[in-house]
């Protein structure tokens, strides 16, 4: 590992970022306002959300860099302990006392080890860190990692997420080397915590399973909308609103929903183990409609506030895509971008940029483009490294140094039909896979959906898959404005109506649920959701090197400009970091081919013996 | 050192209603239970925090201008945790790490905490 290793001088400012003790810990290290190296500690545990200190994560980013600890002049951490914990107490107070069982189990681990965060980041860099411990608000964390890597000099700012310490949303405005965040909307009443409410009683788990609840939420109706808004959420005309807290249990209890939301829906919340119906499939359109309808409107206030021509957004919620595809389409916005680590792993990065702005005063240049590299700002593997991994396992492979032949072999095996992994470069920061750690396959292929999601990834066939599209082909498939991007595939589009099979939604329409995948949908029917929809990833030359050129190479032998790409893993396996990891997830699957860098693997040609036990490889995850 | 950091926030935990009901009596909705009138929900938040702010734990702004008594609640508890802290080289198993739970703590519930 190390292709990108870059020599730091002593002079430079070394800041390292760091979010950790909730879920997807990471750790950012910039040098000089330059991002180096950003990673979650998931990759490198194998732990799926992994939520402890990133030790492993900031070991990988500090070696990157030739530096160690000592070296380092801040260490940043992307939350405010002391005011979340207020805000925790606050709580408790007032739902005295109701809220016991909660406080019992929570304030032990806050007076015994959260109230002492410093201590464990000094503990957990060795004891060799001297400088001091920099702590930014939560939402300005997220506001930090939206605005400074934008394209724009100033933009309007949007942060969405469950919760930090008191905030749940808020609104801001970015100019120059500034972020200033200026409205807010408060704990317990957070748009975050309402999908995350629904994601638990339709049966998923959440902080994972809310993608799940947007990818069921096209095959449903959203008859419980009125109820949600009548009796959940009261939403106002400028985007902001209020919860009734008595519909739900997260406050005081150890649940997301309380028995009166469970009768207001007329059943408890549905087992995960049990057969997700149409009821669910209305439940996830509803929830996922009053999602959107608050996204556009707190857009639209934004933009009334300030004016901006350009948004930027981070925050969980900013994952949904969907709704971001809303508020391009229809809102006030000529420009979005959104921080591909939008969740709390991107706060890493944010508490970095802010130390580097607001504490150092430094100055921010904006180039053509963002500066996030195309969030490949993880590990990467040279061709010695994997060969001679490859072979200390025995495996058979290809090594194909000129890249015509690599291209040329790879269109070929995916023009047949065929399912392959695709290692190369460094590794993307952020949950989704943006051809450095990707399964890709030919969107033309009718079977291609139900292959990759019950032979590869091992997870439910409802769950759709996303195209990677030629920059300059997206208009001719996808309805997206002429001048629009998604490279961190975010931005859901319809697919245009030219590229849809005649009648095929008169044909859905007396269809219910899964029923509907059954029907060709466009001509590109893998990557074509049961309502038109695709959540698109823009591939450009400049940011995507080699994924843009084998695209380009399947495009010039089959006329399509599009790939399938899905994320390098199976169901409740963080995306694949090491060729070992890609070698085991290929072995463990159907998987046709694996390519890391230059080199090609057919599984057909890999000893038997190596082959491992798909169902054991499934069972060493946790479902998600 | 588990079952006396348990004993004291047993012992604690009847002095948060007199948190409630200060506010309460002084009319302070804090985490607004109670469905604010007015066409908006929005709060505006204050001037940018400060350079130094950056190095506290606590916030300038999130949670300063709510009205709630959980400020002095916080100091409070803080000088206890820093009774009950771990000793600053502990390299033992009485180190509870932030992110070790009990296992059967929902992720839903603890991400709050």
């Amino acid at each position: 590992m190390g292709t990108n290793k870059k020599s730091v001088s002593s002079g430079s400012t070394k800041i390292l970022g760091l979010s950790a003790f909730y879920h997807d810990s990471a750790a950012a290290l910039i040098v000089d306002g330059r991002i180096v190296a950003a990673a979650q500690e998931e990759r490198f545990s194998r732990k799926k959300h992994d939520h402890h200190f990133p030790s492993k994560a900031v070991a990988w980013c500090l070696r990157e860099a030739g530096l160690s600890p000592v070296d380092l002049d801040y260490v940043g951490f992307y939350d405010k302990p002391l005011a979340k914990f207020d805000r925790l107490i606050e709580t408790y107070a007032a739902f005295w006392p109701a809220s016991f069982k909660s406080y019992l189990r929570a304030l032990p681990l806050w007076v015994r080890s959260k109230l002492h965060v410093q201590r464990e980041m000094e503990r957990a860099l060795g004891g060799e860190y001297r400088g001091r411990f920099v702590f930014a608000d939560h939402h300005e964390s997220h506001a930090a990692s939206a605005f400074f890597p934008s394209p724009y000099e100033e933009a309007a700012i949007l942060t969405l997420d469950g919760v930090g310490e008191w905030s749940t949303t808020t609104l801001g405005h970015g100019s120059g080397n500034r972020v200033r965040l200026t409205h807010e909307i408060r704990f317990p009443h957070s748009l975050g915590l309402l999908y995350s409410a629904f994601t638990y009683y339709t049966g998923f788990r959440v902080n994972s399973g809310e993608y799940k609840v947007m990818g069921l939420a096209p095959y449903g109706e959203p008859r419980f909308k009125d109820l949600i808004l009548q009796h959940l959420i009261h939403v106002r005309d400028d985007g902001s609103f209020w919860m009734d807290q008595s519909y739900f249990n997260y406050c005081a209890g150890m649940t997301m929903t309380s028995e009166k939301f469970h009768r207001l829906f007329g059943a408890p919340p549905r087992d995960s183990e049990s057969l997700v119906t149409q009821r669910e499939m209305d439940l996830a359109a509803s929830v996922q409609v009053v999602c959107e309808d608050v996204m556009l409107r707190s857009a639209r206030r934004l933009h009334a506030l300030t004016r901006s021509k350009n948004l930027v957004m981070a925050g969980g919620v900013a994952l949904n895509c969907v709704g971001n595809g809303k508020i391009l389409r229809e809102g006030p916005f000529d420009n979005i971008w959104i921080q591909p680590a939008a969740g709390d792993a991107g706060g890493a990065l944010g508490v970095a940029q802010l130390i580097w702005h607001h504490v150092l005063s430094e100055p921010r240049t904006v180039g053509a483009g963002d500066s996030l590299h195309g969030s490949l700002l993880g590990p990467s593997y040279t061709n010695t490294e994997i060969r001679s991994f490859l072979d200390s396992t025995g495996a058979k492979y290809h090594a194909l140094d000129q890249e015509d032949d690599l291209l040329g072999r790879v269109s070929d095996l995916l023009a047949a039909e065929k399912v392959v992994g695709w290692v190369q470069d460094r590794m993307e920061f952020g949950p989704r896979a943006l051809g450095a750690r990707s399964i890709i396959g030919d969107p033309r292929s009718t079977k291609m959906q139900q292959v990759m999601n019950l032979k590869i990834k091992f997870r439910e066939s409802f769950r759709p898959f996303a195209p990677s599209v030629l920059r300059e082909w997206n208009t001719e498939y996808f309805d997206m404005p002429e001048h629009a991007d998604s490279p961190y595939m975010l931005i859901v589009a319809p697919v245009k109506e030219a590229k849809r099979v005649a009648r095929s939604a008169e044909q859905m329409k007396g269809l219910v649920g899964i029923e509907k995948l059954n029907v060709p949908r466009s001509v590109v029917p893998s990557i074509t959701h049961v309502d038109f929809s695709a959540r698109v990833q823009t591939v450009t030359p400049e940011a995507n090197g080699r994924y843009y050129r084998l695209i380009k190479k399947f495009f010039e032998r089959t006329g399509c400009p599009i790939l399938v790409n899905t994320s390098f893993n199976i169901r409740g396996e963080p995306i694949v970091c090491t060729p070992h990891d890609a070698y085991r997830c290929f072995m463990g699957t159907h998987m046709d081919a694996l390519v890391l860098e230059n080199t090609l693997l057919l599984k057909e040609e890999q000893p038997e013996a190596a082959l491992f036990d798909a169902e054991a490889y499934k069972k060493s995850f946790s479902l998600d | 050192m588990a079952a006396l950091t348990k004993v004291i926030l047993v012992l604690l935990y009847p002095l948060l209603v007199l948190g409630r009901l200060l506010n309460l009596l002084l009319g302070r909705d804090p985490l607004r239970l109670r469905e604010p009138r007015g066409k908006s929900c929005w709060i505006e938040r204050g001037p940018e925090p400060s350079p130094t702010s950056y190095f506290s734990a606590a916030s300038e702004l999130e949670g300063r201008n709510h009205g709630g008594f959980g400020r002095l609640a916080t100091i409070v508890l803080s000088w206890v945790a820093r009774l009950l802290a771990p000793a600053r080289r502990s390299t033992s198993k009485d180190f509870l790490a932030a992110a070790d739970r009990d296992q059967d703590i929902p992720d839903e519930v603890y991400t709050l905490w």
